[in-house]
């Protein structure tokens, strides 16, 4: 799993706070320590609380979704799967250079690129399909999930051969 | 935030004009744990010491004891909270500048909120900030603290829900219901019944052991002396059945604190509407709450994943589900905020409660006729040794003094028996739920009524049926009970009681309504009327009590003819009946005819004049906001209040970097 390599741990951090940045600035200042609270435990991070019927309070409440709590749950998997696909089409290159290569997607640089059109269709179809799955598993909100997908979707297109 | 317009203002009544239902139910807990204690433990006492004289006082010292100790443990249990769960002051201190930026921010909004709000201005808030406890990621506040310490607990949920503010409502929501609840100033009395529970229950639950621990050692005692079981089944049903009715005492207490935090949560919605001028948005939030969550989902899966749940968790599950709710249904919640009138009508549980409360304390506590036959024989043994004495002319002015004075302190102890179990229940409850009601009613008559006839009577019915079921289910068996091991009113008999009772009430219900009415409708003043409300509760009560005595006194000697039916007549109780009732109602009457005439004399049942321009207001078609002459408000107080002035929403520049914050 990603998330148990420094490297993996790197290349989440660097993607998902592109995407919280492009499409929830205002939910930065909560980027650290929801990060950190996913990395120290990413099975933890994703249990639900359930509401209590706690007698002082306002009543049952559901927690507040933010993009930053959705996005570490659904990149993680869609990273590991993009990871593939490029080592794949970076056969003579190595692992080490594909990291490089995903990283290079969520920076400005432009990334070389190493798919066809026809590539291109059956990862973004992929990478919706784990979104989906994934937000069902872990009931997220799809809308959400949805949003981290297409920003990887996006990224990639600049990777057309 | 845009005020509404005066059309929308004008639609409703002000609910904090009156005292809130849930002081109401909080008069009603005290009184029902004061009432039960003094059973429980009078009953305690009875096991092995048969003097009244022993078992009252005592009694009275350990239920006193009880409130010191709750009062005691609520004064000390914020401290206790805050400490325990490691929650620190707000906004906390974090390494993190943009995080800290934000906690920064959210704590000025919330000051100037406060400042901006005149009911909280007289109290010192102190916030406290959660992110330890296991449901602090959820968006919620908690109000807390006793008297002068009040706080308010942010969760971290509610950190989450501040960014998102003002798209979502559940910042704003959550804010300012929990100021709500300090403004309403039932903080305290929450944390009080809290703590009146805790130290009830172990008295409760330790009789009821008690109790049965005896009941199995006087069955043990005779199997052991091999002697017959036979005399002691009577016995050994009585006292099952008085474990029962223990247990169903107990549950009505839960029942009626659980009511408590239930019933303030529209009063904090209330305050919270009547602060943002509209509905809107804490309806949106109750709404949000209502879609179907995947968490929601996920609880129920949860519950079903673990397979069985356990027989007594079931129990318990439903009595808090079916019963005793601690918080309204959301759909309960949005139905009150977009009418407000809904805290002016009767509630038939309180009702119900009261009669109840009403009926198995005052029965319970009719001990004290006990002591009335100890004092007989202790004058008879004064008299004995007057005769007996050598010097009989001091001793017989002693003893006439004694008799006097021990009288004197008998009748003050039974009549603060009577009022404090009897009519203050009634009184404090539905008596003021009449009074908001009938104002209600008569300041908006193009609503639908709240008293009606049929509520009048079904209220009253309710209201007999709870008095009756109260002396019913009291543990013990004392002057009102009527059902004994040995005889017992036909069920008949019973019912004709409750009707006797109900018809009592709905006399009174009636009169109350007529006078609040005048009272209400005639106060032209920017103040609420807390003078004439005090004024008309309490001769409320004093209109109850001779009916409501001469009520008791028919059930007591109904019950002791069926225990003896020799003692005399059935026609002749009737008769007697009859003839003191006649009394009490032109004693009612009476103090009627005064009451109007104190009222009138102070001219509070004439048409007001304006405060303004001194023009006489006529407002026999409602109650008017405005003078029609100088068209300046003249009923402030009846109506709800401008919306607050409230900051405006935050927005914080958040610079995006080009390289994420390093691992």
């Amino acid at each position: 799993m990603l998330t148990d390599t420094q490297d993996g741990k790197t290349l989440i951090n660097e993607a998902a706070y592109r995407i919280v940045g492009e499409n929830a600035p205002q939910e930065l200042p909560l980027y650290v320590t929801t990060r950190d609270q996913y990395f120290a435990d990413p099975e933890r991070f994703v249990q639900v609380v359930e509401a209590e019927d706690e007698p002082s309070g306002i009543g049952a409440t559901i927690a507040v979704t933010t993009l930053t709590k959705v996005v570490f749950p659904i990149l993680t998997p869609i990273l590991s799967y993009v990871l593939d696909k490029v080592a794949e089409a970076l056969q003579e290159e190595g692992s080490e250079r594909a990291s490089e290569w995903v990283r290079s997607l969520f920076k400005d640089t432009k990334p070389k690129p190493v798919f066809t059109q026809a590539q291109l269709e059956v990862i973004a179809s992929t990478i919706q399909d784990i979104a989906r799955t994934e937000a069902d598993r872990l009931e997220l909100k799809p809308l959400q999930a949805r949003t981290v997908s297409d920003s990887v979707i996006a990224r990639l297109a600049l990777a057309k051969i | 935030m845009q005020k509404p317009s005066t059309s929308d203002r004008d639609a409703h009544l002000n609910p904090f004009a009156f005292p809130s239902e849930t002081d109401i139910r909080f008069l009603l807990l005290v009184l029902a744990i004061a009432g039960s204690t003094m059973i429980l433990v009078q009953a305690l006492i009875g096991i092995f010491i048969e003097s009244t004289l022993i078992a009252f006082p005592s009694a009275l010292i350990v239920t006193v004891s009880l409130f010191v100790i709750a009062w005691h443990q609520a004064r000390q249990s914020a401290a206790k909270t805050i400490e325990v769960n490691k929650w620190q002051p707000f906004p906390p201190q974090k390494a993190d500048l943009l995080q800290s930026a934000l906690f920064q921010q959210m704590d000025r909004y919330i000051q100037q909120t406060v400042a901006n709000v005149s009911e909280l201005a007289s109290e010192k808030i102190q916030f406290i900030w959660d992110e330890t406890s296991r449901s602090s990621t959820l968006p919620t506040g908690m109000a807390f603290g006793f008297g002068k310490q009040q706080y308010v607990c942010l969760r971290q949920g509610l950190h989450e829900a501040f960014i998102q503010f003002p798209e979502s409502p559940t910042f704003q929501s959550v804010l300012m219901h929990e100021l709500g609840h300090i403004a309403n100033r039932d903080v305290s009395k929450t944390v009080f019944a809290t703590s009146l529970g805790q130290c009830f229950f172990p008295i409760a639950i330790s009789s009821v052991v008690v109790f049965t621990v005896y009941t199995l050692w006087a069955v043990c005692d005779r199997l052991v002396k091999g002697i017959t079981l036979d005399p002691t089944q009577p016995g050994i049903r009585e006292i099952i059945n008085t474990n029962i009715k223990i247990i169903i005492l107990l549950l009505i207490v839960e029942i009626a604190r659980a009511s408590i935090l239930r019933v303030r949560e529209y009063y904090a919605d209330a305050r919270a509407r009547n602060w943002l001028g509209t509905s809107t948005t804490l309806t949106q939030f109750f709404l949000e709450q209502l879609e179907p969550s995947p968490q929601k989902n996920s609880t129920l899966k949860n519950k079903h994943q673990r397979g069985r749940l356990y027989v007594w968790e079931f129990l318990e599950q439903q009595f808090r589900l079916k019963l005793a709710p601690f918080h309204p249904t959301h759909h309960q919640r949005i139905s009150r905020l977009e009418n407000p009138r809904h805290l002016f009508s009767l509630s038939y549980e309180v009702a119900l409660l009261a009669g109840f409360l009403s009926g198995v304390s005052l029965n319970a506590n009719m001990i004290i006729f006990s002591i009335f036959t100890e004092l007989s024989n202790f004058n008879s043994q004064l008299n004995q040794s007057v005769q007996a004495a050598n010097e009989p002319t001091l001793l017989v002015i002693l003893t006439i003094l004694l008799f006097f004075a021990l009288t004197l302190v008998f009748s003050a102890i039974f009549l603060a028996v009577f009022v404090v179990f009897g009519l203050i229940p009634i009184v404090g409850t539905v008596g003021l739920q009449i009074q908001q009601a009938a104002f209600a009613d008569c300041a908006q008559p193009t609503q639908p009524r709240l008293l009606t006839l049929q509520r009048l009577m079904a209220v009253s019915l309710v209201l007999g049926t709870g008095f009756i079921l109260g002396c019913l289910l009291s543990p013990f068996i004392h002057a009102l009970s009527m059902r004994t091991s040995e005889a017992a009113i036909p069920w008949f008999g019973i019912f004709g009681l409750a009707i006797g009772w109900a018809g009592v009430f709905f006399i009174w219900i009636v009169s109350i309504a007529r006078l609040a009415k005048s009272l209400y409708l005639n106060h032209a003043e920017s103040s609420i009327p807390r003078q004439k409300r005090r004024w008309l509760t309490r001769l409320s009560g004093f209109l109850l009590f001779p009916i409501f005595l001469w009520m008791c006194m028919v059930q007591i000697l109904f019950g002791a003819q069926a225990v003896k039916p020799d003692l005399f007549s059935v026609s002749a109780l009737v008769i007697g009946c009859m003839i003191s009732g006649a009394f009490a109602f032109v004693l009612y009457g009476i103090i009627w005819v005064v009451g109007w005439n104190i009222g009138s004399a102070r001219g509070w049942f004439r048409n007001p004049q304006c405060p303004h321009c001194n023009s006489v207001i006529n407002n026999q078609s409602g109650l008017l906001q405005n003078c029609h002459e100088c068209d300046r408000s003249i009923t402030s107080w009846a109506w709800l209040p401008l919306p607050v002035s409230l900051p405006p929403p935050p927005s914080l520049f958040v610079p995006v970097l080009d390289t994420p914050p390093p691992l």
